[in-house]
């Protein structure tokens, strides 16, 4: 079934259209109405953006691949986001992916065979000060520990 | 106009323009990949850095793709700080480059390779992991090295400026930069093959190309592109008697840097196993008799027979004169084709005319193609043949536009009994009307390069031409351009280029002592048909001139 | 310290994203003010005059930025709010945007005023979806109090704001890469000159200003340049956030005058953690030079004493590091990341951030080699303003300063083929 938007999201591609004065302008916002129409940036919806903006599809792959923050297909449902940047790496970020690949018995950039978690190591994530911390989805959880962390997964819907 | 300075040296430079264009045009080379005069800049390949002061500047290392010219701007291509920039770059470049020449397609015109051998280290410092990406098709024609590509971006700007179409991109980011399709949508504009060009390196090679020859071996002409009446300019490579590929060759005012596919890929017929190298002949004594006799035996249901080439140019004037004679002038007409040289255009109807005093003289063309237009503007017309316009001025306005129905009138209504054809028009699916009355002629000699060329089996003699490589000689194109091709490699067998052939019936028939080169014939060509007044091979150069120029000023300025 | 908090004022003040809040702190009175007593050009001289500095990292005066956009210019101008923070060890624009969303959205009215700028995006790195909710919400709140807008809080002038989304990537945060990312691309930095002032988004005229630097202006707007001139230094008034962060006890964002020793900011903080003795201190985000213990604790926390210092204010995120880092791996993860942000466009950027990291990994595992010092300087010298933007710059700062400044630490790991320090387990 080829994707499209529901009325909804319609409209409000219509409105991000008015807000630029190209319509190029508006495809990373696109994007996310995508993403969260359809739970993730696949080819399919790569190819309906660029129908919808006017653009190659090759354009919406290569921006798409450039970003890192698009959900795609083969995540899990949770992305388990570690940020292990300086800071953080300097309060122990470490130890929270060393934990969570035990946990979940995968390496980091994989995906639980459940497509419950994936793990991910990012960049910082602009919450150095209650370092370590880790972006699930959109959620941002902070000063972690292990069972910190044990907590927020067994939490989860 | 702003003078600026350049190693020291003054120049006079247009405003504006940048740097590295400017260089280039004196003839100062600076070394560069990213840059492409028909592309936006893009300025990502940092290798054509030269060391810049002028007003408004910070001094210092600047890319010269980037810079425009400005009074008292000056440049130095060559300082150490300059140089050492370079070898900086081009060692950038390697670290992630595979040790791929001696089996790579681009050795030889790699720019890599010769930049690294000017400004390289012989030993590499990277002694760590490099980074592989993906070897696939990208196109129809088209297939990536990712690892030989230094992402340039000039294929994708290609696809996108010029072609129009925008099927490549970069995608992935930092040093997994890659080229790449979007999965199911292969680069398929017709316009793809230049992407293998414009490559500054051998990530992007022709499928059709590779590993045909070394490109070292090979051997080049200047030619013009035959399969429509855009008539591109282009260069013929052969290695071992065959063509291996055509390449664009830069003209502004036809085809700018480019070359479409379908004309790039039309070059098999000339070395496919149906050429055409030897003259045959098939119940010709019968059909001279016959003719008398008014009883025709049609050349489908007779015999082949081999015979000489003289036999067969021989029998071919003998022949059409003993129809002259039986009939009158008027018993004999001519086809021409819009694939033939205007000196053959002009030699066979000089023949027709002088030699037989023939009155129907027809066209015959390839049917026409779709025609393409790109965001650039390059255009493939509908026109699939290469010398429309110079048949037109050759054998007359009147003849290229009805001669040939008055010709298939004339036959039908039997007044018509013998026809020289010249045809050589690969892929030609003529009128099935016209092969028909062919057939039911009494005698039809034909000139033309394929076994099985539709002539040929309604023809009585065989005489083997010249493919426009294997000849000199000059096409119009469309607009009026007269544009020269020559000879790459030699025709088959004891085939030969029509302008040679119809100069031997002329000889045969009286009406001249020797066979000239194309160069001379053009030259009585130039002498004898006004529009072509006044030009001569040495200034069609090799950009060609348009017809008039001579005369008007305003033509010659195109 | 002597700073009443501006900023952060309503820091630990639930509620305060609310337009209510806001308004009943007299908030956007500095918007009116501008626009009924300040003609554009007038107030580009007031923001001049009070010598604000850019909060994003490049530190360049505000007003002067302004100045450079043409004022008779028939193509639309622009502004951009760089809201992408991203430079490692910063993270304060998100607590400006999620506790006063509206001191930014004020910010931005007066400075599409000076400017006469119809059109202001702001851009928000990706991962800040509850900044972008927070900021939406006070975006819409606005609207519909009709300070945006037709006519915008009265001003005659029309002007609509519109915040737009990031995906991911660090070079969204350099000012040409944001543009081109806001047109809908790869987020490649472009070409320079022209700058954007002249051609800028869609190739128009363009402000781009950080969240902090647009933060400030209602201050200055409301107290005047002379009042803001009384903080900080001659040649870096105001106050200004430093993410003090790492090795500290009380890893936060402070705000202080500008030159405040850096010792009171570390003290500020809780001083190091642990007790542990300092080692080294990145200053001004990941992209500027690390300073010794011995440096950091002599430097003013200002744009010049930092320069003075060879390093830089950048964007006020301090990292502190204890005697437990080693500065390799420290070094390491700090070229990971480079290499993985690099956008790929140009060559030494592209390559030389993954050749870097590629031989501080040998180093940190023990496969180092001595002429790899040397090979590490020299690239950076062939990396080192040689490219479109100063990411590479960027990661060169570090790997310069931290091989140089901790020589034997490296040596002691070609030699020694592990760590100096007993690292924390
Ligand atoms: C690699 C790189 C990343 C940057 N990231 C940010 C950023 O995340 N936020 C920011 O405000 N400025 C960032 N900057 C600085 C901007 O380019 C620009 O100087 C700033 O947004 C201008 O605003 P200001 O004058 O108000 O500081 C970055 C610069 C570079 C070179
Ligand atoms: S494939 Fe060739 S033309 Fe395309 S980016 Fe790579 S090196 Fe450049
Ligand atoms: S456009 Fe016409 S002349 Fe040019 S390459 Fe194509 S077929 Fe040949
Ligand atoms: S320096 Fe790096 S980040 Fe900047 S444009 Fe070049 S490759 Fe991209
Ligand atoms: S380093 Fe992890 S949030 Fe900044
Ligand atoms: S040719 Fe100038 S940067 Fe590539």
């Amino acid at each position: 079934m080829p994707v499209q938007f529901s009325e909804k999201s319609r409209a409000r591609f219509e409105w991000l259209l008015t807000r630029y004065p190209t319509r190029q302008a508006a495809l990373l916002p696109t994007l996310r109405l995508a993403e969260e129409e359809f739970g993730s940036i696949g080819l399919e919806e790569m190819k309906y953006v660029a129908g919808l903006i006017g653009v190659s599809p090759a354009h919406v792959l290569g921006v798409v691949s450039f970003y890192t923050h698009y959900r795609r297909p083969e995540h899990g449902k949770y992305i388990l986001q570690v940020c292990s940047t300086l800071p953080c790496a300097l309060r122990g970020c470490e130890r929270i992916t060393d934990h969570l690949k035990k946990k979940l018995g995968i390496k980091v950039g994989e995906t639980t065979k459940d497509k419950r978690f994936t793990l991910k190591k990012v960049e910082c994530l602009a919450a150095c000060d209650r370092a370590p911390m880790m972006q699930v989805n959109d959620q941002d959880h902070y000063d972690l520990t292990p069972e910190k962390v044990d907590r927020i997964l067994d939490g989860l819907p | 106009m702003p003078t600026i300075k350049v190693n020291g040296k003054e120049y006079d430079a247009p405003a504006g323009k940048n740097v590295l264009q400017f260089c280039l045009d004196q003839g100062l080379y600076v070394p560069h990949y990213c840059y492409h005069p028909a592309l936006t800049i893009a300025g990502n390949c940092r290798m054509c850095i030269v060391k810049g002061s002028g007003p408004g500047l910070r001094p210092g290392l600047m890319t010269s793709c980037t810079l425009p010219v400005q009074d008292k701007l000056e440049v130095e291509t060559e300082a150490p700080d300059v140089q050492k920039a370079r070898e900086g770059v081009l060692e950038f470049l390697l670290i992630n480059h595979p040790l791929d020449c001696p089996v790579c397609d681009q050795a030889g015109e790699c720019y890599l390779q010769d930049y690294s051998f000017k400004y390289g280290r012989d030993r590499s410092r990277f002694v760590e992991k490099k980074v592989t990406k993906h070897t696939k098709d990208v196109g129809r024609n088209i297939r990536i090295w990712g690892n030989r590509c230094i992402v340039c971006t000039r294929c994708v700007r290609f696809c996108e400026e010029v072609a129009g179409t925008g099927e490549l991109n970069v995608v992935e980011r930092g040093d997994h930069s890659i080229i790449d399709n979007f999965p199911g949508l292969p680069m398929d504009n017709l316009l793809s093959g230049n992407t293998a060009d414009i490559c500054p390196v051998g990530a992007l090679l022709d499928k059709d190309f590779l590993y045909q020859a070394r490109v070292w071996y090979m051997e080049t002409a200047d030619s013009v592109c035959p399969t429509c009446s855009v008539g591109c300019n282009l260069k013929v490579d052969t290695y071992q008697g065959q063509v291996k590929r055509l390449r664009p060759r830069e003209n502004q005012a036809v085809n700018q840097w480019w070359l479409c596919d379908i004309g790039r890929y039309n070059h098999k017929f000339t070395s496919a196993p149906n050429r055409l190298g030897l003259a045959k002949t098939r119940g010709v004594a019968t059909a001279a008799t016959a003719a008398i006799a008014a009883t025709a035996v049609s050349a489908p249901a007779l015999e082949w027979e081999r015979c000489s080439l003289d036999g067969a140019l021989a029998r071919t004037w003998e022949t059409l004169d003993k129809f002259v004679r039986a009939e009158g002038a008027g018993a004999v007409a001519g086809l021409a084709s819009a694939w033939l040289s205007n000196e053959e255009l002009f030699l066979f109807r000089k023949f027709m005319k002088l030699g037989i005093g023939a009155l129907d003289l027809g066209l015959v063309a390839h049917q026409d193609g779709e025609a393409h237009a790109f965001k650039s503007g390059f255009k493939i017309h509908a026109d699939r043949n290469p010398n429309r316009r110079g048949a037109q001025e050759l054998l007359g306005a009147d003849a290229a536009k009805d001669g040939l129905k008055r010709v298939l009138d004339g036959i039908r209504a039997g007044r018509i009994k013998a026809v020289l054809a010249a045809g050589g028009i690969p892929g030609w699916e003529p009128d099935p009307a016209l092969l028909a009355a062919l057939r039911k002629l009494a005698f039809v000699a034909v000139l033309d390069v394929a076994e099985d060329a539709p002539l040929v089996s309604v023809a009585h003699v065989v005489l083997p031409g010249a493919t426009w490589v294997e000849k000199d000689g000059t096409f119009t194109n469309a607009q009026g351009r007269v544009q020269r091709c020559q000879r790459a490699l030699p025709p088959p067998g004891v085939a030969a280029p029509e302008s040679d052939l119809l100069q031997q019936l002329l000889v045969l028939a009286g009406k001249r002592e020797k066979v000239l080169s194309a160069q001379g014939v053009f030259a009585e060509l130039a002498a004898e048909v006004p529009a072509f007044a006044g030009l001569s091979y040495r200034d069609l150069g090799g950009q060609g001139k348009c017809l008039g120029a001579a005369a008007d000023p305003a033509v010659a300025a195109r | 310290m002597a700073l009443e908090p501006l900023l952060l004022k309503h820091r630990n003040t639930p509620g305060s994203a609310a337009l209510e809040f806001y308004l009943a702190q007299g908030g956007y009175e500095a918007a009116k003010k501008a626009i009924r007593d300040f003609a554009p050009d007038k107030l580009i001289e007031e923001v001049k005059a009070s010598g604000l500095r850019g909060r994003g990292g490049a530190g360049f005066p505000c007003g002067m930025k302004w100045s450079f956009v043409p004022k008779s210019n028939d193509k639309p101008k622009y502004l951009a709010v760089n809201a992408d923070e991203s430079e490692p060890g910063t993270f304060k624009d998100r607590i400006l945007i999620e506790q006063l969303p509206h001191l930014l959205l004020e910010g931005i009215l007066i400075c599409c005023w000076a400017v006469q700028i119809k059109t202001a995006y702001i851009y928000i790195r990706g991962e800040f979806t509850e900044g972008a909710k927070i900021l939406q919400k006070a975006i819409d709140e606005a609207y519909a109090k009709g300070y945006f807008g037709k006519n915008a809080l009265g001003s005659g002038l029309d002007v609509d704001v519109t915040l737009h989304r990031g995906a991911g990537a660090y070079i969204c945060g350099e000012e040409t890469g944001l543009l081109t990312s806001l047109e809908g691309n790869r987020g490649y930095p472009k070409l320079k000159p022209p700058f954007p002032a002249t051609h800028g988004l869609f190739r128009c005229p363009t402000v781009v200003n950080n969240v902090e630097t647009l933060s400030n202006l209602p201050f200055i707007v409301n107290r005047g340049a002379a009042w803001f001139k009384t903080i900080g230094t001659e040649k870096s008034p105001g106050g200004k956030l430093f993410c003090v962060c790492g090795h500290v006890k009380k890893p936060d964002t402070y705000e202080v005058p500008l030159g405040t020793p850096f010792k009171e900011l570390l003290a500020l903080a809780g001083g190091v953690l642990d007790d542990r003795p300092l080692k080294a201190v990145v200053p001004g985000g990941s992209s500027a030079p690390v300073l010794t213990a011995d440096e950091a604790m002599k430097v003013n926390m200002d744009f010049d004493s930092l320069a003075a210092a060879k390093t830089m204010l950048g964007s006020g995120g301090v990292i502190v590091m204890h005697d437990g880092t080693c500065m390799v791996d420290a070094l390491y993860n700090l070229l990971r990341f480079y290499h993985h942000e690099s956008c790929g466009q140009c060559t030494p950027c592209r390559e030389g951030t993954g050749w870097i990291e590629k031989i501080l990994h040998r180093l940190e595992h023990g496969q180092g080699r001595t002429e790899d010092f040397s090979l590490l300087m020299d690239i950076c010298d062939n990396m080192q303003g040689k490219t479109i933007c100063v990411l590479a710059d960027a990661a060169v700062l570090p790997t310069r300063s931290f091989v140089t400044k901790f020589r034997a630490e490296f040596e002691y790991h070609v030699k020694q083929r592990k760590c100096l320090v007993a690292r924390d387990a």
